[in-house]
């Protein structure tokens, strides 16, 4: 199982503080992010190489956070 | 004519300035005269501001000559093909890529792969996207003749059509949207002038080289950004008609509320393609004439005066029943006329009419549909219209006190309805 994927794309132009990217090679999928989450420098034209990681143990961790307070909720419901 | 109201009198000396500028839309204009807009003219050069969402697209035709600019996003090629192929071209004489922003060239490879093409002309700017890449690769492969758009240069399209290049300048910007190609056409008495996404340093660049930026129909500069249409620009181009190319809900807030202000300041009829569909602006290089919502050009040529003109006219783009549309009350002193829809369906009155005896004044509804049962009282004078009080926007009376006779036409100018008083 894979936690990792990356992938091109090109920073077409930017808009308002959002960044129009184009998903190399096809270009065909257009997304946008705000600016700001670009490296600094980043510029029209650029070619980006985008990674996007799975954080297992966050998820893990937000997991149990969100049950318990179920759980707490539920009893104090019940009080 | 009548006696003159006190109120009017009043507001005159107020606002007299004011009030001459808004209705004859061209005192303000150093271009000099505004030309006038009709309805039914079939003009040889014909604009087809093509509907492609959020992004630009242009066929220009003159006679059996086409140019087409800009192709919108990617995915927008078959509808504009399916456009083109509707208006029966076969072949683009001049293709221009105003810049190399997908929301501009995505549609393009679509367009040169489905029709020859006579020339392209690109703006040369190294954009490293695989949309651009491909582009020009596929201009390459055909063998396309390509030229590098430079300010002086013309476009020989046809001998009585003067296409002149205003930007990009021998030394570019170095910005992508500032080094569009930016096209001023002109034929007999009017210009068109075609941004592409040229905002504020393209236009002080334009300015500041002396060129005569004067025209009648503007395709406003990206998207009407707030980085484009500057009011020192736009004093110089003053033009009458205004189109935006903006795709409705679109991520960035096209068109900017302050663009927009400016281009109402400016005097300008506002067309937007994502309230409007596709808009024609077609001419005999004389007159404009302006059709919504993608329908043909009327077919009818209207015979103008030489007079300059205070008429504005819309052509809706759809049929409108008017069987139940009639004038039902006129009052000469009040200066109202009151219209009702006796239809059980709502009628779409944009375009319509109303004249006074002897056409002396014309009076045109702007976008405004009228509710079955319901009624519209037009006030000769100026205020905010609303669903059921419109304003002719006159500092001077209309309607005759000693008796008027009062006509309501639909768009292809048929008489409706006539009261008289």
């Amino acid at each position: 199982m894979q936690d990792k994927s990356t992938f091109q794309a090109s920073l077409d132009r930017v808009e308002e503080h959002l960044a129009v990217l184009l998903l190399r090679e096809d270009e065909s999928v257009r997304f946008t992010l705000p600016l700001a989450l670009l490296p600094e420098g980043a510029r029209e034209g650029d070619i980006l190489e985008i990674a996007i990681h799975r954080d297992v143990a966050a998820t893990a961790e937000a997991r149990r956070r969100v049950a318990e307070r179920i759980e707490r909720l539920r009893g104090r419901g019940k009080e | 004519m009548s006696s003159t109201p006190t109120r009017y009198l009043i507001f005159l000396v107020l606002c007299a300035c004011t009030i001459a500028c808004l209705i004859t839309a061209g005192c303000s204009a150093p271009g000099g005269q505004q030309p006038e807009i009709v309805s039914g003219l079939s003009g040889d050069l014909v604009v087809h501001f093509i509907d492609v969402g959020q992004g630009d697209s242009v066929l220009l035709l003159f006679r059996d000559k086409t140019m087409f600019i800009d192709a919108g996003e990617r995915g927008m090629g078959e509808r504009v093909i399916a456009y083109l192929e509707e208006h029966n071209v076969e072949r683009l004489d001049v293709v221009v890529a105003t810049h190399a922003h997908s929301d501009h060239i995505g549609g393009l490879a679509d367009i040169v792969s489905a029709f020859p093409v006579g020339q392209f002309v690109d703006a040369g700017q190294a954009h490293p996207t695989a949309t651009y890449e491909n582009l020009l690769a596929l201009v390459e492969e055909r063998g396309i003749p390509y030229t590098v758009a430079e300010r002086g240069q013309t476009i020989a399209l046809d001998p009585a059509l003067d296409i002149l290049v205003l930007n990009p300048a021998a030394q570019p910007l170095g910005d992508i949207n500032e080094d569009s190609v930016v096209l001023k056409v002109t034929y007999g008495g009017i210009s068109y002038l075609f941004m592409g996404d040229a905002g504020n340093p393209a236009e002080e660049s334009m300015a500041e080289a002396g060129l005569d930026l004067d025209a009648d129909v503007l395709k406003v500069g990206h998207h009407a950004s707030r980085y484009a249409s500057s009011a020192e620009f736009l004093a110089a181009v003053s033009p009458a008609i205004s189109v935006i190319f903006v795709g409705e809900g679109n991520d960035y807030g096209h068109p900017h509320e302050e663009a927009l202000e400016r281009l109402e300041a400016a005097g300008s009829r506002i067309y937007r393609t994502d309230r409007d569909g596709t808009v024609i602006v077609a001419t005999d290089g004389q007159a404009l004439a302006v059709t919504t919502g993608g329908a043909p050009p009327a077919a009818t040529v209207t015979i103008r005066a030489t007079t300059p003109a205070t008429t504005l006219t819309t052509v809706p783009a759809t049929t409108v029943p008017s069987s139940g549309i009639s004038i039902t009350a006129l009052d000469l002193q009040e200066e109202e006329i009151t219209i009702t829809n006796a239809d059980a369906a709502a009628v779409n009155l944009t375009g319509w009419t109303v004249t006074d005896e002897g056409t002396r004044n014309t009076y045109t509804f702007p976008v405004f549909t009228l509710d079955p049962g319901a009624d519209v009282t037009v006030h000769s004078g100026v205020g905010n219209d609303t669903p059921t009080d419109l304003y002719w926007g006159r500092g001077a009376p209309v309607w005759n006190n000693d008796g008027d006779l009062a006509t309501l036409a639909d768009p292809d100018g048929t008489a409706v309805s006539t009261l008289e008083r």
